[in-house]
């Protein structure tokens, strides 16, 4: 049997509606935050802070309209190929969940990860939703699934859309890449060390700011790690990027231009950590500061993805 | 026993205490996301199962570590705590079952072939939660022990095992199956009660507060990277299972990862003279 269906998975936001799992309703971003750190007394604080990123943002999030966007375009690319798949979209903590949209994938299906690294608690994490939803099922109900698209941490199509982020935030503040009073600071999000041991995260995102930086022809450039948890004692991946703002600082930079590498999407860790608290870290330093997009439906990003799955069919 | 606090030497002990406890149960070790979404996330069988392989190298090994932190207790009223917690580990109220008779119970429960338990590849940051708390219990002052295998196992486990107790009710064990797990919430709310009245007497200076103190942040700093650990084991394995042909999971690498078994062959614990 051909393939027939494309399950598009990945991390999800908050968007209203509320999940009616707690009674009363807290909101939809306390229900979002709350549902990654668990419901634990000892994370309140945690979830409060973050909560109120996203307030500060209007309360929701962007990532699932950019995703459902981001599907949507790849469907119709595989279709303008001759390929025409039925797109689902399923995300690890927002509804529509992962493991529940499995019901509804009709035949053979091959899975697309919305997650530009990998680790078990991104890609892996999202795949083994994927496992759930399919144990679910009687067997006689079990679509067949017939592949994963490979990622692509390291593809022309993925550098380049970020390579024209990168110079649209750059033109913004008279950034020249090539002068070494630029710097360029590539964001991912931590991941506790425990992880990254066994996974090739970081390896796949310092091979990534490596080739922008070259497309780029960047001199000063630095990896930095957003978005963990303050109030986590264990190591985590490093350096956060306050302290890569200084490293480019005194290394010369007087304008710096950040570029979320691990991110698909403008969720609220590229527009408030890395947009908003970045900023403020850039106006301590007395710099210029921009940040770039992520490659949301890039054309080069879109034909990218297509190519993962075509390969797949 | 022990010696006389004046008032304002107890009610200070007390409040470092208090403050301890509070402090124990906001860490993240305890708060662990994994944890905290027992009750929320879909937990399988085959989930517990990859838990039950990992946990079992701390269970088997948490006698070993109040045995040699015995061994350096100053006095009788340290000593005596430590025994009394121990005589509970070695099954004094288990119907002679010590702790690690009734975790292989629940390991066999999970899917772990009888015989096998010590053939379970283990994850970095279960090897690291084990030789950081025999480094604990040898090479830190006594204090710095005792505030590990103390408020640092006692007053957490209730808690995180509460947690653990609801996802493995949700994924349908039976209450014969986890009595290691219940057991433990009553268990250790009353080792945990018998510590205050043994520790309090090592809280009148800053210095034996201060060691206190680090002991129990140090412990729950290994719990946190244990279940990070074990976070990446399930999600590693899980996927392994279910992946379709020709495609591999990205993590967890059993290669190289030792069992508990290879563990004690290499491993040799002595407890020596040192003179200084």
């Amino acid at each position: 049997m051909p393939v027939t269906d494309l399950f598009v998975i990945g991390f999800g936001g908050p968007t209203p509606g509320c999940c009616k799992r707690v009674d009363p309703c807290p909101g939809e971003a306390y229900c979002f935050v709350s549902g990654i750190f668990g419901h634990n007394p000892a994370r309140k604080a945690r979830v409060d802070e973050v909560v109120e990123h996203y307030r500060h943002l209007g309360g929701f999030s962007k990532f699932n309209e950019i995703t459902q966007a981001q599907a949507k375009a790849v469907g119709e690319e595989l279709a303008r190929r001759g390929r025409k798949l039925n797109v689902t979209i399923g995300y690890d903590h927002w509804q529509p969940h992962i493991a529940d949209k499995v019901a509804d994938l009709k035949g053979e299906f091959v899975t697309l990860v919305m997650s530009p690294h990998q680790s078990s608690v991104s890609w892996d994490g999202y795949l083994r939703r994927v496992a759930e939803g399919l144990e679910k099922l009687p067997e006689s109900k079990r679509p067949k699934w017939a592949g994963v698209a490979e990622p692509w941490w390291n593809k022309a199509g993925f550098i380049d859309a970020l390579a024209d982020n990168a110079r649209l935030a750059a033109a913004t503040i008279g950034a020249d890449f090539q002068a070494g009073s630029t710097g360029l600071l590539l964001s991912a999000h931590a991941v506790p060390m425990p992880v990254v041991r066994t996974a090739p995260y970081q390896n796949q995102i310092n091979e990534t700011a490596r080739l922008l930086a070259e497309r780029l022809g960047a001199s000063n450039w630095i990896v930095g790690y957003q978005s963990a948890p303050s109030d986590s004692n264990i190591p985590w991946t490093t350096p956060f990027i306050d302290r890569a703002m200084e490293e480019l600082a005194e290394s010369g930079a007087t304008r710096i231009v950040a570029v979320p590498i691990g991110f698909l999407c403008d969720n609220v860790e590229v527009l408030y950590d890395l947009g908003i608290e970045g900023r403020q870290k850039a106006e301590t330093l007395g710099v210029p500061f921009a940040t770039a997009n992520a490659v949301n439906t890039h054309p080069a990003f879109i034909k990218l993805l297509a190519d993962q799955v075509e390969a797949k069919l | 026993m022990g010696m006389k606090l004046t008032p304002d030497q107890d009610r200070q002990a007390r409040q470092f205490l208090a403050d301890l406890r509070r402090d124990i149960l906001l860490h993240p070790g305890v708060g662990h996301s994994l944890l905290g979404r027992m009750n929320t996330d879909p937990r399988s069988r085959f989930d517990f199962k990859v838990l039950a392989s990992q946990h079992y190298a701390l269970v088997g090994n948490f006698t070993r570590y109040m045995e040699l932190l015995l061994l350096n207790a100053p006095d009788s009223d340290a000593k005596g705590w430590l025994a009394k917690v121990l005589v509970d580990e070695y099954g004094e109220r288990s119907d002679g079952q010590d702790h690690a008779e009734l975790y292989t119970h629940f390991m066999h429960s999970a899917g772990i072939a009888k015989g096998a338990e010590e053939d379970q590849p283990l994850h970095p940051e279960v090897v690291h939660f084990i030789r950081e708390h025999f480094r604990i219990c040898t090479e830190e002052p006594f204090l710095v022990g005792l505030g590990a295998l103390g408020p640092g196992h006692e007053w957490a486990i209730p808690t995180m095992f509460t947690h653990v107790v609801a996802g493995l009710r949700k994924a349908g064990f039976t209450e014969p199956e986890i009595i290691y797990w219940t057991c433990h919430q009553e268990q250790d709310q009353d080792h945990g009660a018998w510590l205050e009245e043994a520790l309090v007497q090592y809280c009148v200076t800053e210095q034996g507060r201060a060691e206190i103190h680090r002991g129990a942040m140090l412990s729950l700093d290994a719990r946190e990277r244990f279940w990070w650990g074990v976070i990446d084991k399930i999600a590693g394995e899980t996927t392994r299972k279910h992946l379709p042909p020709g495609v591999s999971a990205t993590t967890g690498s059993e290669a190289g990862q030792p069992t508990l078994r290879q563990l004690k062959q290499s491993w040799k614990i002595v407890a020596r003279l040192q003179e200084s």
